[in-house]
């Protein structure tokens, strides 16, 4: 040691630090290197005078520390970091200062650094972010803090330096530094366009995976469309790891250059996170790759990938598959896209909306495109069906008929589950699918299926809402006429509701659909309907006219009685069934009325009106005696026809009459009709009258009246009475009709009555040999 | 085109990534089982047609992705599905466990409720018969859980131990799944018919 630094050391030493004058830069920088002595009380000493000076010699302090690598020095500049920083950040052009003054940078926490940066930053501004940048190039750490000074203008004013800056800490071709370069560059977007160059070169020939990520990642801000051929370059020698790849590709998708795309297809054989990456990059290159990724359907593999791209694409992807089903030539392709067009859009728009969509695609003309959107909806499975009858009422044809014929292929069974499982969720909606599928789809098996699930326990399924009302009414208006007459079956279901629609339809021009109004009309059964009914039952259609006299007569109101009695003169069989139909329907109270028209000329009118009364019954029948007795016997012949007519269901009606009366004419009339009822319980009364001379003969009229039904009660009662009294009933010749004379001849005998039976042949022999020889069976009967 | 008498079962293959979903369906439809794991991306799909009870039935079988970063977008596919085969890693005791999620997930999203599934065993082919009866004991009681759950749902739930790299009962698995999903849609018919 010198003799000056002796008495230097001396001087500070004894902390005498006044006589050391601050302002002599020369003595002042003579006093730096006691920064570094042994003596902690020299160090402190050499500091104060230091820190005190006007102007510190901060760059001969660093020059020390470069020279010594002291620990005293070092951490004298990173207790007054302040002061030293910029001066520390310009030691990096050198290259091996800057590894030493790296290594003390490090030594201070990232915070304290940073917040050093700030304070200078403060004064210098600029000099503190060029000092940050230098920083981020050489401390890890603090490469990784979120913290910056550094702004888009800096770097934009003072590329230049920075561009040089850079390149010099990249070409020190330390694996370390570059690697912070690269980390730096990808923090900030604004430097990767600076060293551009740079970049490719590590992509290019770097065989370092992290130099490779970093380069690739920060070429993304490059905006160069050119550089994906460089990264795609890379990723075809296939040598790189997972990592790296993972790291092209996502750049790959950031740069978007759309040319490459074949090449990332490619990918999609890797599997795995590769395909996974590389669908997702080629998702947000955009439209662009839409005609690649649709070429690359030839391959059946490649589907999921494609589609994951298309999801990410967005609605184009859509657009773009719907036009290239139109135009694409390659069946392969074809039926790909519409495997895509399922997935795509199911994951875009969701099930409703994907079928939705697809449907809306069935009213186009043209047949590929229909067939392929066809084999999409089918892909999607029975959960296409329930849309698909929505479409069944389109307004558009084509879209109809395509829907029907969708349909047509799923077929009933299909049908029937996707009913089935929509019941679980909403009974409502099967309703109204299935009454849509009835009303119009074509094929009967399919509406037999719409009918079992549209009607549960006799009654709608779905809710008889004013919408569903509409569905029907618009049905109405159909041009096939086995629409509005399915629409009719339906329409019943909303009763009193549905008559102003159904009553239109008794003038549409189709015949069979104004049948079917009538006829579902006459179900509903209302009042309301009246006036429709009466007009349609003077309809020229038979039918028509036929299933409104019906109607009219289950209304039940006497009012339209002269319809009814008008419909009775039409020529048809029908008409006039339905009329006596009508006229017993409306029953009692219309009887006053029409047994006046028994006086008609018209022999239908009265045939009708007859057989009207015969089907009243009873309490018809009853009031039509009562009239006869008091009219003094007329119409006995229609009397006589209905209760001919009635048959056995007369005679309660007959008998409560008959007793009641107490007049003899009027109690013979009725036995009479008693008789030709065959009531064989008058037989008592025929009986006590054929022993006396002055009924005898009205007696033996009953007897011919009844027939041989009353044989059997006729002999009982002849047998109550002596014999005598039974051969003087039996005189000569009676006028008993032979059939019923041999009947009762051979009563008696297999009664063991032979004498009455001896009695009664020879008392009418020439009677009875005269219907033996046209009745050989009888003979034996004769020949004792 | 003319009334088609085949009918269309949607199916799906539910179960934890990497248990072999897409590989029993390759399994089945002779695609062949692919060594290297591709995970499905959301779910994929392929359609086989076969004959089940004399009546021609086409597959369509989602093939839904395992991952949970899948989750959202799966439950979409699970609507209209018919029936489900729930595939477990017989290797992996813990995926067994989580079939229990799948079967939420399947009755919450197909649109009619739970709809007959089967639990299949995969990758028998890795483990010897000793731990496969330890897998079976435990399988069991799995079964008579659902078994009972399900009980008025008109179909009744089997095991099956399948192996995609050998083929071993994927058909019958499939098949046993087309059955159950005849006698389900009979049953509901006749439910339907009697009400």
């Amino acid at each position: 040691m010198k003799n000056i630094d002796v008495e230097l050391r001396d001087l500070l030493r004894t902390g005498k630090k006044e006589s050391i004058d601050i302002n002599n830069l020369k003595k002042l920088k003579s006093i730096i290197l006691f920064l570094n002595d042994e003596d902690r009380e020299i160090r402190r000493t050499t500091q104060e005078i230091l820190l005190s000076a006007p102007i510190i010699p901060v760059s001969e302090i660093v020059d020390l520390y470069l020279s010594t690598e002291s620990e005293y020095v070092a951490d004298f500049i990173v207790e007054n970091l302040n002061i030293f920083l910029i001066d520390l950040v310009d030691r990096f052009s050198n290259k091996i200062d800057s590894i030493i003054v790296s290594e003390l940078i490090k030594k201070i926490p990232v915070k304290d650094l940073f917040a050093t940066l700030v304070e200078i930053a403060e004064i210098t501004p600029i000099s503190a972010k060029k000092a940050e940048l230098i920083i981020r190039t050489c401390y890890p750490s603090f490469s990784e803090s979120m913290n910056s000074l550094i702004s888009y203008d800096f770097i934009e004013n003072f590329k230049k330096e920075i561009k040089k800056l850079l390149s010099i800490r990249l070409k020190e071709n330390d694996k370390n530094i570059t690697t912070l370069v690269l980390k730096t560059a990808c923090f900030f977007p604004e430097l990767p366009p600076l060293i551009e160059k740079e970049l490719i070169n590590i992509i290019n020939h770097s065989d370092i995976e992290e130099h490779i990520i970093y380069a690739t990642t920060a070429l993304i801000n490059v905006e160069n469309k050119k550089n994906a051929q460089i990264l795609a370059n890379r990723l075809k020698n296939g040598k790189d790891s997972e990592k790296v790849k993972l790291a092209i590709i996502e750049s790959l998708g950031n740069i978007g250059n759309p040319k490459i795309a074949p090449i990332m297809i490619e990918l999609f054989d890797e599997g795995g996170q590769i395909a996974y990456s590389t669908s997702k990059s080629l998702g947000s290159m955009g439209v662009e790759v839409l005609p690649y990724l649709v070429q690359a359907l030839k391959e059946d593999r490649y589907i999921p990938n494609i589609v994951e791209s298309m999801k990410r694409i967005g609605s184009a992807s859509f657009e773009y598959l719907m036009t290239s089903l139109e135009k694409e030539r390659n069946i392969q392709i074809r039926k790909n896209i519409a495997h895509c067009l399922t997935l795509v859009m199911h994951e875009q728009y969701g099930y409703e909306g994907t079928i939705k969509l697809l449907t809306n695609e069935l009213a186009g003309k043209n047949r590929e495109l229909v067939e392929a959107v066809t084999q999409a909806l089918i892909n999607l499975g029975t959960p296409s069906i329930e849309y698909l009858i929505d479409e069944l009422n389109d307004k558009d044809r084509e879209l109809r008929k395509n829907a029907v014929k969708i349909l047509e292929h799923f077929g009933e069974g299909n049908i029937e589950i996707a009913l089935d499982g929509l019941l679980e969720t909403d009974e409502d909606r099967v309703g109204t699918l299935s009454i849509i599928l009835y009303v119009y789809h074509p094929d009967e098996r399919l509406r037999k299926l719409g009918y079992s699930f549209a009607v549960h326990k006799g009654n709608l399924r779905a809710k008889k809402t004013d919408k569903l009302l509409e569905i029907l009414t618009d049905a109405l208006n159909e041009i096939d006429p086995y629409i509005r007459i399915r629409s009719c079956d339906i329409l019943v279901f909303f009763k009193s509701k549905a008559i102003p629609h159904l009553t239109k339809l008794l003038s549409d021009p189709n015949i069979l659909v104004k049948r079917k109004a009538a006829e579902a009309l006459r179900t509903i059964k209302s009042k309301r309907a009246l006036i429709a009914l009466m007009n349609a039952a003077t309809d020229k259609d038979p039918i028509v006219s036929e299933i409104s006299t019906r109607a009219l007569g289950e209304l039940g109101d006497p009012g339209v009685v002269d319809i009814i009695l008008g419909n009775l003169k039409r020529n048809s069989q029908a008409i006039y069934e339905a009329s006596v139909y009508a006229l017993s329907q409306l029953g009692t109270p219309i009887l006053h009325k029409i047994t006046k028209e028994l006086s008609s000329s018209n022999k239908k009118v009265v045939d009708g009106i007859v057989d009207a009364i015969s089907k009243i019954g009873t309490v018809g029948l009853e009031i039509l005696i009562k009239k006869y007795l008091e009219e003094n016997g007329r119409r006995v012949a229609q009397i006589e026809r209905i209760i001919g007519k009635m048959g056995e269901t007369a005679i309660p009606a007959i008998l409560e009459i008959y007793e009641k009366t107490s007049d003899s004419q009027n109690k013979e009339k009725l036995l009479r009709l008693r008789a030709k009822i065959k009531d064989t319980s008058v037989t008592k009364e025929i009986v006590e009258k054929l022993q006396k001379p002055a009924s005898k003969k009205t007696a033996i009229e009953l007897i011919n009246l009844i027939g041989i039904e009353c044989v059997n009660k006729i002999v009982d009662e002849l047998l109550k009475l002596e014999q005598n009294k039974v051969k003087r009933i039996f005189t000569k010749n009676i006028k008993i009709e032979p059939k019923i004379l041999v009947s009762i001849i051979k009563e008696l005998k297999l009664r063991e009555q032979q004498q009455l039976a001896l009695h009664l042949i020879n008392q009418n022999q020439r009677t009875l040999k005269k219907f033996v020889s046209e009745n050989p069976e009888f003979e034996s009967l004769f020949e004792e | 085109m003319t009334l088609d008498s085949r009918l269309y079962f949607k199916v799906v293959l539910a179960g934890e990534a990497g248990v072999g979903k897409t590989s029993l369906r390759r399994s089945y439809l002779g695609v062949g089982f692919q060594t290297q794991h591709l995970s499905t991306i959301g779910a994929d799909f392929a359609s086989y047609s076969t004959k089940i009870n004399e009546q021609r039935v086409n597959f369509q079988i989602w093939d839904l992705a395992g991952q949970d970063i899948f989750e959202s977008m799966r439950n979409l596919y699970y609507k209209g599905s018919l029936g489900a085969l729930m595939v477990f890693d017989v290797t992996d005791v813990s995926s067994l466990e989580a079939l229990n999620n799948w079967i939420i997930e399947l009755d919450k999203n197909s649109g009619r409720g739970i709809v007959p599934f089967s639990i299949l065993g995969n990758k028998i082919d890795l483990l010897d018969e000793e731990e496969l009866n330890k897998i079976r004991k435990t399988v069991d009681l799995v079964i008579k859980k659902y078994n009972k759950k399900f009980a008025s749902k008109g179909f009744s739930i089997n095991y099956f131990e399948t192996s995609a790299k050998t083929g071993h009962n994927v058909k019958i698995a499939f098949n046993n799944l087309g059955e159950s999903i005849f006698n389900y849609l009979e049953f509901r018919r006749k439910k339907r018919e009697e009400s």
